[in-house]
């Protein structure tokens, strides 16, 4: 009996896994074909260090406007500053913090659509529930 | 058959697992649910004292809770509140005609789903919607006589119990969309209120103890020593959001109103004693 459960469960964690790596490779682009932002970075690239600045610094604010508009709840306190400290180092020609920051800008953005999808799923396992 | 039975065990088992997770519960339900966790977690702390918060935890603090209550710092904000309260608007009216009772003994029905407005209405909301009423500028929501008049009705509420209808259909998914704020991650901290309020209620947060969810809501508004002044609930709610480094909202935000009515419904039946004192 205890070898027929241990059996049945080894061999549902087997399939679980399974199922769990073919949802990861289902996300991986398939072989051959460049992910858009690699051909949209190597564009950028070319760009002079000014333009690439600018244009990072825009689509940085970009992505967290048009997160702030539908997720207000869930942004963080202190992004527009950085935001802002990010538009005084373009003014400057501090290129290279620009870009700097402006990539910090996007690393929070993606963490607070993070923490979206986490309460989506998620927010009942902090609740005591009956 | 012994395999058969097995797998049809399991596949039951996470059958019902999962209707578990789908499942919603409803707000009588998860009260009773929060009642039995902090009874089980202090065995010793009777339901009705959570109406005193963190207080309930520690013995000196309480101590001079009690002091302070004894010539409360909220005692003239309640005397003004009662004569603005009584003054009339510029058409004759005053804010007894907005209200149920003539505004008196109602504060611990404040949260509450407002069916003609389709949304929650606090009872500083109420109260700037009554002077919109009668022809008033709005007042704010922070350091304004609006408090004052706020902490005399709440006074006329003291010793009655917080109450609130089982809400259902819109109201419902109010109450759904204000306990989900309080489960959700959120600044930079990636806290939720339930990791201060629920978790770890009465465990030292630096120097600070943490109030528990049971008893948030029934004493507001408070006067701060920290504020030295009146404030409100959702002032707190906008530190509490500073304090995890995520934006606070504006003042009666949609998001707070609904939190706060999740938060009044999980403390239906206990005893409604604002204004009080905090530090």
């Amino acid at each position: 009996m205890n070898k027929t459960i241990l059996m049945v469960t080894l061999l549902t964690s087997l399939f679980l896994g399974a199922c769990s790596s073919g949802s990861d490779n289902a996300q991986t682009p398939a072989a051959g074909s460049a992910p858009p932002e690699n051909s949209q970075a190597a564009e950028s690239a070319r760009l002079p260090l000014s333009e690439q600045a600018k244009q990072a610094l825009e689509q940085a604010i970009k992505h967290y406007e048009d997160f702030a508009r539908q997720h207000r709840s869930f942004l963080w306190r202190d992004t527009e500053l950085l935001i802002a400290q990010t538009k005084e180092a373009l003014q400057k020609g501090e290129f290279d913090l620009v870009l700097q920051s402006a990539e910090k800008v996007e690393k929070e953005v993606r963490l607070m659509q993070g923490q979206v999808e986490f309460a989506k799923k998620n927010w009942r396992k902090f609740m005591v529930n009956p | 058959m012994i395999r058969l039975l097995t797998f049809v065990s399991l596949l039951l088992l996470g059958t019902v697992s999962a209707w578990a997770q789908t499942t919603d519960t409803t707000p009588a339900e998860d009260r009773e649910a929060l009642r039995k966790f902090f009874q089980s977690k202090f065995p010793d702390i009777p339901l009705d004292a959570y109406k005193d918060g963190a207080y309930i935890f520690d013995p000196k603090a309480r101590a001079q809770f009690e002091e302070i209550e004894e010539f409360p710092p909220w005692e003239f904000d309640v005397e003004e509140g009662e004569e603005l309260f009584n003054t009339p608007f510029k058409n004759g009216k005053t804010y007894a005609d907005c209200f149920e009772n003539g505004g008196i003994g109602i504060a611990q029905k404040y949260p509450l789903w407002d069916e003609k407005r389709q949304e929650v209405v606090t009872l500083p909301y109420a109260i700037n919607l009554c002077r919109e009423a009668n022809g008033e500028q709005p007042l704010p929501y922070e350091k304004s006589d609006l408090l004052k008049v706020q902490a005399y009705m709440a006074y006329t509420s003291r010793g009655k119990r917080i109450e609130a209808p089982e809400p259902t259909g819109k109201a419902l998914e109010a109450y759904k969309k204000g306990r989900e704020y309080y489960y959700s991650k959120r600044g930079q901290l990636d806290m939720t209120c339930a990791n201060c309020h629920l978790q770890h209620a009465a465990s030292r947060l630096r120097y600070e103890l943490p109030g528990p969810l049971l008893g948030q809501t029934t004493h507001w508004p408070v006067y701060r020593s920290k504020w030295e002044e009146l404030g409100d609930i959702q002032r707190r709610y906008k530190e509490c959001n500073k304090q995890v480094r995520a934006k606070d909202l504006p003042y009666q935000a949609e998001e707070y109103r609904n939190l706060q009515y999740y938060m009044h419904l999980m403390d239906v039946g206990l005893e409604f004693n604002g204004p009080s004192s905090r530090k």
